[in-house]
């Protein structure tokens, strides 16, 4: 008998281990409201016409020119910070931040010890959230571009309008060399939860040499010009993808052909009311796209099931002739590059410009720190000195300081130009139509929900049935959030 | 009296012995398990924490109202019986022919166990590459020989991409199957074969009264050993698929993780597992009756 119920006892063990990455409750259910921070009196906006050369220190300069009442004078002394920084690249890319960091800790006076803990994309997102709600969260962090505001709604996310309030009373001039549409983006209810630094551009690149060879001498302009192109490099390139992309896998590439889509043709996917908005002629005209281009063969029949390394391994093959919501970088210092370039967004129907995707990234911190003030010392530094962790580090992001171009590892490749004139100065960010990211994003992102309508055009539904499911997964997500709220 | 005495040191020191797997046992498994249960009770998401309460069966009802959970329980079901049934097929026809006298026979062993030694990552970014319609080799090799028109779109297509899964995953176990059945008739003893074959019986005949009859307490214990492993897995279908295209290969374990980290939504999340825990708990009783009676025999 005691050994049946030791067998039974054993037996059950073995299939209970499946309950047993669901059993984390600790320290959520009185998570900290957002950290308050000290109101400060911002200074007057004034035009900082001078812009720095690349690299140049910003900090220093305005530290001097602070007359006081910013976070600047309330700063922990002797802080001890742990810094998550994601994988951006592989190789030597953790020796650079990890100098960035030696150097912080060898220069800043108030005696700030900052460890860094590189992390990997995979499982980031448990990664952080497991971290958060247990109460063990780094007290800042580089991460995915819809933490801040997720963290924020959660009462997690550390107010950061101190920083932006600091720069305005140096005058500092980075607030002028980052575009001002990506300014707002991590704001959550008014308030500013991240930094914008990055951006991973979504736009279309194609190789020029195809396009002569294929005697198309006037690059698209619009939807019909850009169908007729793929037209002539079908037929002068029968065994080539004409437009390849992703839309299938598991990666979040298959979100972006949707992105850039919305972009090109000024076609949202929800509204400022968190309403899914994907019944919009602007759409309709969008995914009538993708099925001509699907019907008449530009696309291969494939596309719902590549991943990233599919693509890439066609697209530095030669087997496609435009590569369609990438950033297209992974051709750099290829055999391919000298003959691929960034095609200029062309427009839809429903809009006079069209806009390429700018999917920004940002650097944040935890309201669970010990050293809020610490912490945003560090993130305004970190912000004031990062070239060094993107020029020339194979780091994913690109500069969203404009200044940052004029660096020689920017330089000498024509695609950065390209990028930052075509996408960077003047794309809409993946919240589009809304000026800042929100929490819902993160789930649609996760569930690939942008691209159910281009999966679900690619597999052949019609055009009317796929927006309409894509409406209902989008709608879906707000109406679970809005449940979870109540 | 003194031999009684040192019975009772003897069984203290036992049971003084067993509290660290106890208390592992408690901490691992048993606590997570009331832990989940509880949480399967409550509305509970991560992002409003503050929002945590009781509802009872709530959740539960709303998962068994909600037409795509009950699509992806059948789903489950018909990728875990289909997974287990064909790796059982096709090991134990391996296993008959290993078992015979044949030159070479510790290579081609080698070689069946080599998908079950192979990590699961690396076997799937090479399966993304062999089924790719453009450049993947499948697909050119057909279409070369003439079998195929047009690339078969492996991932790309729903219905075809819960076929793909499938024979991933039978590629995968099937080599635990063919190892496992090939021990078990490793151990029947020659003899029983020569007389059947003195008596007249061919190959059908002694597999069907002497290898089945004594592989069968093996076939049982594996099958359902890998019905559990199966049911629960979700390595091989989130890193080929991630439970695409458009939700087509969402089976119970990616439907459960989504639900809880994407949407955050705990609760449900976790009575998911719940409903996994008791398809499980079934097979469990199955399985330690068929132990039983094969200790019984």
């Amino acid at each position: 008998m005691k050994k049946r119920t030791l067998s039974i006892i054993l037996s059950l063990g073995m299939v209970m281990g499946m309950l047993q990455g669901c059993g984390n409750d600790a320290a959520t259910e009185n998570a900290p409201a957002a950290e308050q921070t000290q109101e400060t009196e911002p200074a007057e906006e004034t035009d900082t016409a001078t812009e720095p050369e690349a690299g140049q220190e910003d900090a220093g300069q305005g530290e001097e020119a602070v007359a006081g009442g910013t976070f600047l004078d309330e700063i922990e002394p002797d802080a001890t910070l742990t810094y998550w920084e994601m994988q951006w690249a592989s190789g030597e890319y953790q020796n650079h931040v990890q100098a960035m960091v030696d150097q912080f800790n060898e220069e800043n006076e108030y005696g700030i010890t900052v460890n860094l803990e590189m992390i990997p994309w995979d499982g980031y997102y448990e990664t952080f959230l497991t971290a958060v709600t247990s109460g063990t969260a780094p007290d800042v962090y580089t991460g995915a571009s819809t933490a801040p505001t997720q963290y924020a709604q959660m009462g997690e996310s550390l107010d950061l309008d101190p920083i932006i309030d600091a720069w305005k009373a140096e005058n500092n001039p980075i607030l002028d060399d980052i575009a001002e549409q990506y300014w707002g983006f991590f704001k959550y209810e008014g308030v500013t939860y991240g930094l914008p630094y990055g951006v991973d551009p979504k736009q279309i690149t194609y190789r020029k040499d195809f396009f002569e060879e294929a005697g198309i001498d006037k690059l698209p302009t619009n939807y019909d010009e850009f169908l007729e192109a793929c037209a002539k490099l079908k037929e002068k390139f029968p065994d080539k993808i004409p437009c390849l992309l992703t839309a299938g896998g598991n990666e979040p590439s298959s979100n972006h052909m949707a992105e850039v889509l919305n972009g090109l043709n000024a076609a949202g996917m929800f509204d400022a009311n968190k309403n899914a908005t994907m019944l919009t002629d602007a759409q309709r005209e969008n995914y009538e796209f993708v099925k001509t281009m699907m019907d008449e063969g530009y696309m291969s029949e494939g596309s719902g099931g590549y991943g990233d390394a599919d693509v890439e391994k066609i697209w530095l093959s030669g087997g496609a002739c435009i590569l369609f919501g990438r950033s297209g970088n992974i051709m750099i210092n290829t055999d391919i590059e000298e003959n691929v370039a960034v095609l200029p967004p062309f427009t839809g129907p429903s809009t006079s410009e069209g806009k390429y995707c700018a999917n920004v990234n940002g650097v944040a911190g935890f309201s669970q720190t010990e050293y809020p003030n610490a912490s945003r010392y560090f993130l305004k530094w970190w912000m004031e000195n990062n070239i060094q962790i993107l020029a020339g580090t194979g780091n994913g992001n690109l500069p969203l300081r404009e200044s940052y171009y004029t660096h020689e590892a920017y330089k000498e490749h024509a695609w950065y130009q390209e990028t930052l004139d075509n996408c960077i100065k003047t794309g809409i960010t993946q919240a589009y139509p809304m000026d800042s990211m929100f929490p819902e994003f993160a789930t649609m992102e996760g569930e690939k929900v942008l691209a159910v309508a281009l999966a679900e055009v690619i597999e052949g539904t019609d055009v009317e049935t796929a927006l309409q499911d894509c409406n209902d997964a989008i709608q879906t997500v707000f109406d679970d959030a809005r449940e979870a709220a109540e | 009296m003194k031999k009684k005495k040192n019975k009772i040191e003897n069984n203290r020191l036992g049971y003084l012995m067993t509290i660290p797997a106890t208390l592992l046992i408690l901490l691992v498994d048993i606590y997570p398990l009331f832990n989940g249960i509880s949480l399967s009770l409550q509305k509970y998401n991560l992002q409003h924490p503050d929002k945590r309460r009781f509802i009872g069966l709530d959740n539960y009802v709303d998962l068994f109202q909600d037409v795509e959970f009950l699509g992806v329980l059948g789903y489950t079901f018909f990728y875990t019986i289909v997974t287990v049934v064909t790796s059982y097929l096709f090991g134990l026809i391996l296993a008959l022919i290993m078992n015979r006298k044949m030159p070479g026979k510790g290579i081609y062993r080698t070689l069946a166990l080599l998908p079950w030694a192979v990590a699961p990552s690396v076997a799937n970014v090479c399966w993304r590459l062999l089924f790719n319609d453009r450049v993947g080799i499948i697909n050119i090799f057909l279409m070369k020989i003439g079998a195929i028109d047009s690339p078969i779109l492996f991932l790309a297509k729903g219905d075809i991409a819960r076929y793909t899964v499938i024979f991933t995953d039978f590629w995968r176990d099937f080599p635990f199957m063919m190892i496992v059945l090939l021990a078990s008739m490793s151990s029947i003893p020659r003899d029983l074969y020569e007389s059947a074959y003195m008596d007249g019986a061919g190959f059908w005949s002694s597999f069907r009264y002497i290898t089945m009859p004594m592989i069968k307490g093996v076939s049982a214990i594996s099958t359902i050993l890998m019905f559990i492993w199966v049911f629960n897995r979700f390595d091989n279908i989130y890193l080929l698929t991630g439970g695409g295209p458009n939700k087509a290969t969402y089976t119970l374990p990616i439907m459960s993780y989504f639900t809880s980290f994407m949407r955050g939504n705990m609760g449900k999340a976790t009575a998911m597992a719940v409903v996994m825990l008791m398809v499980m708990t079934v097979v469990a009783i199955i399985y330690l009756r068929v132990m039983k009676s094969e200790e019984n025999e």
